[in-house]
């Protein structure tokens, strides 16, 4: 991949991966970074990209966010979940435009618990 | 090396450079920024439990989450700009490679297109053939309704489904654009817009229906095309993403008022052109006779003044052709002949020579034709006329044995259709030109 991911592909990709699971920010970027086969730190996709695409499909109705707590010292988590709409969006854009299955990429390091 | 409460602090700068520019409520941007944190924080000890020091981990958990500019323009699109970010935004590249659209998608885009076809039409007319001011209002017109069905199309592509609303109303205008090109002139270009979008769209149709209906082969073309067009398909292919009604009025404002500018503009009186009040027309009848009173000759000197031309009176395209700004092609003057006075031949008449009576230099004036009583003359080089001269256009009559007076000689000035002056006078009267509503209302 040489060119910079777009807004709206980027949408896309988080839309299909909740549609798989219930998810919040480091996670889906490391999920993105493997099905794109990319670092996550490459310039073509700043991890950061993926909260403005989440935040975007939470206000157009998409997905709902909550936050949990994950220990003490640690900043809690927005967790992303699909509403019923937006896994009928994900479905039909899943059936327009097949992702590859999520491959973890050696460098794309998964958020710790 | 940084105590961790500075590098958290600067990671949080970090954060702080990324919604620095975005306006939105306090409690969004309080989450936003505790969620970027929280991500920042975690690459943070995730850098340091693969052994770099809390300096370096700072600087990669910095630089893999992006530079603050960019993000900082994604998170204004995603709370902001949600026309821009729900039409063009998201999906356009998505419908770009998608061949699912159902048929009834494109009788909205035909309804859309042939819109956008028109609004061409009127506003290629408007600059190139309309007065500046009237050209300009046109042109702003055309250009909010083309605004206006810009987004409604890519609206429509991009699946929202206000856009099917939005072309319903739309439809009254696609009639309304084509009556404007009839209005202005147009009459080919306006069937031609219209016809050309309804028939690509409908062409498309045709083209596409059989092939997105292929499991059902054994129905005949237009049983499947009739199928691919049930609007419920298309109910089923648009997301119901509503546009916040403030954005769809002001949409239809938008429309509703590039719709009616060109006609507003049609009729608005432009200053760049001038008035009655603006051209002085005279006429001046000097009457030759013998010793017992019989006419020999009738001079008539027929003159006109501008105070100022009209800038481009011909529009854009016209001044451009050679014209040059002031181009009235040939601006048509009309006067009738001396009751009694045989028609117009070079024994009986002289002239009309037309003449710059300021400089004394010579104005071309052409006969283009006349019928009893009257005659129409032409200045083929107006683009010569000069605000402040003064143009004469003299005919010397000879007039028949026995003739003692003359009924009253008109003399009409039509300028561009746009006003009438008219002056009327007999043996050793001068008159000056009146406006009247149309050439002759007086005289034979």
């Amino acid at each position: 991949m040489d060119r910079q991911i777009s807004p709206g592909e980027l949408r896309q990709l988080v839309l299909g991966v909740l549609a798989h699971h219930d998810s919040y920010g480091i996670e889906i970027a490391a999920s993105i970074a493997a099905q794109l086969d990319v670092a996550p730190a490459g310039p073509e996709f700043p991890e950061g990209s993926v909260y403005p695409a989440l935040r975007w499909l939470e206000r157009h109705g998409l997905a709902l966010a909550h936050w949990v707590e994950v220990g003490e010292g640690a900043p809690r988590r927005r967790y992303y979940s699909l509403t019923p709409r937006g896994r009928r969006v994900a479905a039909v854009e899943g059936q327009r435009s097949p992702k590859p299955h999520p491959q973890r990429h050696p460098s794309a390091s998964a958020a710790r618990p | 090396m940084n105590e961790p409460l500075a590098i958290e602090t600067r990671l949080a700068a970090h954060v702080e450079s990324i919604l620095n520019g975005a306006a939105f409520r306090k409690r969004e941007r309080d989450e936003l920024a505790e969620e970027l944190y929280g991500h920042l924080w975690q690459r943070w000890q995730d850098a340091i439990a693969s052994g770099l020091d809390e300096d370096s981990a700072a600087d990669e958990a910095i630089r893999s989450f992006g530079e603050s500019a960019r993000l900082g323009r994604e998170v204004t699109l995603a709370y902001h700009s949600r026309l821009y970010a729900s039409t063009i935004g998201v999906l356009v590249p998505a419908v770009a490679t998608t061949a699912d659209k159902p048929g009834s998608y494109y009788l909205v885009w035909a309804v859309l297109f042939g819109t956008f076809w028109e609004v061409t039409g009127v506003l290629v007319r408007a600059a190139m053939a309309w007065t500046p001011v009237r050209a300009g209002i046109g042109v702003a017109g055309g250009l909010l309704a083309y605004v206006a069905v810009l987004i409604a199309l890519m609206a429509c592509n991009a699946r929202q489904r206000w856009a099917l609303g939005f072309a319903a109303f739309e439809l009254p205008f696609l009639v309304w654009w084509a009556a404007v090109l009839l209005w202005s002139g147009m009459a080919v270009e306006a069937l031609g817009a219209t016809v050309v979008g309804l028939l690509a769209g409908t062409a498309t149709i045709a083209a596409l229906a059989p092939a997105r209906t292929r499991e059902s082969a054994q129905q005949s073309v237009l049983r499947r095309i009739a199928r691919d067009l049930d609007p419920r398909g298309l109910a089923r292919w648009l997301y119901r993403r509503p546009l916040p009604r403030r954005m769809l009025v002001g949409l239809a404002i938008l429309l509703i008022l590039g719709s009616a500018a060109p006609v507003v503009a049609l009729n608005l009186p432009d200053p760049t052109q001038i008035g009655p009040s603006e051209l002085q027309v005279g006429l001046s009848v000097v009457c030759t006779r013998n010793d017992s009173g019989e006419l020999r000759a009738v001079d008539v000197t027929a003159s006109f003044v501008f105070s100022r031309t009209d800038a481009w009176p011909n529009g854009v395209m016209r001044a451009l052709g050679g014209g040059g700004p002031t181009d009235y092609v040939a601006l048509a003057v009309q006067g009738s002949r001396p009751n009694g006075i045989p028609m117009v031949t070079p024994q009986a008449t002289q002239g009309p020579t037309g003449r710059d009576a300021t400089d004394g230099s010579t104005l071309a004036v052409a006969f283009a034709g006349g019928d009893d009583g009257r005659a129409i003359w032409s200045i083929p080089d107006s683009a010569r006329l000069q605000a402040g001269h003064r143009y004469e256009i003299v005919s010397n009559y000879s007039v028949a044995p026995g003739l003692r007076d003359v009924a009253p000689i008109v003399f009409g000035y039509d300028h561009l259709e746009r006003f009438v002056l008219q002056a009327s006078a007999t043996c050793g009267q001068t008159a000056t030109g009146q406006i009247v509503p149309r050439l002759f209302v007086v005289g034979p």
